[in-house]
């Protein structure tokens, strides 16, 4: 056996989970080569390592504090009873009322503030954005869009992908409306990478986030081909999933798995998204949400060109042409264009 | 002359139904109470315990407590990397046992059954506290991380333990910062493995994955944190 099969059983070797034979043929390879062993003696020490932490053990009172939390009654009877004199706590009517009031009033000019931010022009900061981010090439697309609508078009995982636009209610967008095509793209179930690539470049869809010193760029990440892949297979476009709590909805989800892809060695989720993540915290970035296909992450806006490079190494990216100057921070939506 | 009194007494018939109804809460209240049921002893396997539980003894809810409060608090510390968050996390994991156990239906043991409350209790914590986490996380790799942490090692003044042991801590610090900076997945699965010492089966049935991926994102888990670890020491 070769050194990468090798090393692919070194873990289930040090774990006592190979058959006889395949640990002979294990310890016959390791007996001769230095750099597997060197390898099996990483993973013994990071196994120690990891058994040997010190186990946090709760406080001795715990299941007192778990008891009492069972008997605690819930959070709302709590407040009826302080509002009705319970516990020590008097509290009269009217007062009672007046908080309640109070709570309204607060909540209605909440309301009524986000309302005002919501405006075209409330805020200046992000108008000046939008207008940078909008091009010629954005133009190409989202007409196409609209036609597609318009004319009922049959649903196909590509025009759901151009519907996600649709749904971003922002200036931009509204302005986009009226500007005539000039190269509509068509929306299609499967084509080659060079069209997703050049479709995808030309079509960042930019947001800013009302009231948020933010911007909200989305962008695919083709994964590079696995290894000992024929290169050069279609991406396709895939069905939309709506993502809660996030306004860039619809996006991009696993078509249904092949179930022995499911079960080969090598694994068939790809962990690109888990890499990106790990790498996003390393920029100082959150990971606001993710899921099997995409993330939506926040880095500081000089981290910017890092997670580009970051990016670049999972796969290739679709760069959209923006510059973060002025902003703190920038909210990235990003999505994987998986390979079929 | 005192028409109440024969209530009490139950010397007429809306006396009488009140009696009933008086004993039907008693034994409610002894239900809850934790007065009724078989009795347990340590000893007893989970199963029987939590029949007894169920059958009126909260006494069985009490020894599963405290037969997994350990466990159950080390996984939930090694997930979301504070001790206090751990603490929270572990007690909302038991109030849910305590809740569901009528719903556990036996086909898996009681303590994955568990494991996978524990893990999705910390995973609901990490996202609502991600960013707080993250931030204190920062600050960790400054220097202690443990101020609020009740963990074994911890003391007031750093200058008194023996240096050996101060080495020991901090490389428990980097250890668990590594660990903590582990995309969520991966985390969950090395804490499992590694720390918890849990079988692949169990991962699978914990994590509802099944064992092909716990093994390919467990290893590329634990080749991350190697790497991690390398540069931290």
């Amino acid at each position: 056996m070769k050194c990468a099969e090798i090393r692919l059983l070194l873990e289930d070797y040090e774990d006592g989970l190979l058959d006889e034979r395949t640990a002979a043929l294990v310890e016959e390879h390791l007996a001769a080569c230095e750099a597997c062993s060197a390898e099996l003696e990483e993973i013994r020490t990071y196994k120690k390592e990891l058994l040997s932490l010190e186990r946090v053990k709760p406080p001795d009172d715990f299941l007192q504090r778990v008891r009492e939390r069972i008997e605690r009654p819930p959070g709302w009877k709590r407040f009826l009873g302080i509002l009705s004199g319970a516990g020590g706590v008097r509290m009269p009517l009217q007062l009672a009322g007046f908080a309640v009031a109070a709570i309204a009033v607060v909540f209605v000019f909440n309301v009524i503030r986000l309302d005002m931010q919501k405006r075209p022009g409330a805020l200046r900061k992000d108008a000046v954005t939008e207008k940078r981010l909008e091009g010629p090439a954005e133009n190409a697309v989202r007409p196409e869009v609209r036609e597609k609508d318009e004319a009922g078009a049959e649903a196909t995982p590509g025009a759901d992908l151009e519907k996600a636009g649709t749904e971003v209610p922002t200036e931009a967008h509204r302005k986009e409306e009226t500007v005539p095509a000039e190269e509509p793209v068509k929306a299609e179930a499967v084509f080659p990478p060079e069209e997703t690539e050049r479709k995808m470049e030309s079509a960042p869809v930019l947001q800013t986030a009302a009231g948020s010193e933010v911007l909200t760029v989305m962008l695919a990440v083709y994964p590079a081909a696995r290894e000992g892949e024929a290169g050069g297979a279609d991406f396709r476009a895939r069905k939309s999933v709506p993502v809660s709590g996030d306004r860039v909805s619809d996006l991009y989800t696993n078509d249904e798995r092949d179930e022995s892809e499911e079960m080969s060695p090598a694994g068939p989720e790809d962990d690109t998204l888990d890499a990106i993540e790990y790498g996003v915290r390393d920029l100082s970035g959150t990971v606001l949400s993710s899921d099997e296909n995409r993330m939506l992450i926040e880095v500081p806006a000089d981290r910017v060109g890092d997670l580009f490079a970051l990016l670049e190494k999972y796969g290739k990216t679709s760069k959209p042409d923006f510059d973060p100057v002025g902003l703190e921070k920038v909210r990235i939506s990003i999505m994987l264009v998986g390979r079929e | 002359m005192y028409p109440q009194a024969g209530l009490l007494y139950g010397k007429s018939i809306r006396g009488r139904r009140f009696l009933l109804l008086f004993a039907v809460l008693s034994c409610l209240r002894g239900r809850n109470g934790g007065k009724t049921g078989p009795p347990v002893s340590e000893s007893q396997e989970d199963p029987d315990l939590i029949a007894a539980f169920l059958s009126g003894n909260e006494r069985g809810f009490d020894l599963l407590v405290l037969r997994y409060q350990d466990r159950v608090f080390n996984v939930c510390y090694r997930l979301l990397g504070d001790y206090e968050e751990s603490l929270d996390a572990a007690q909302d994991t038991f109030i849910k046992v305590f809740r569901g156990l009528k719903k556990f239906r036996g086909d898996a043991e009681f303590s994955t059954w568990l494991y996978r409350i524990a893990v999705n209790t910390c995973k609901s914590r990490l996202s609502s506290v991600q960013f707080r986490l993250s931030k204190r996380a920062l600050s960790l790799e400054g220097g202690r991380g443990t101020e609020d942490c009740g963990a074994p090692l911890e003391v007031e003044n750093g200058s008194f333990l023996p240096e050996r042991m101060l080495e020991r801590r901090e490389r428990e610090e980097a250890v668990q910062h590594a660990i903590s900076a582990l995309p969520g997945d991966w985390k969950t699965l090395v804490v499992l493995r590694d720390i918890e010492g849990l079988s692949y089966e169990e991962i699978a049935s914990v994590t509802g994955k099944n064992i092909g991926t716990v093994k390919s994102k467990l290893s590329r888990a634990r080749r991350k944190l190697r790497e991690k670890l390398k540069d931290k020491v």
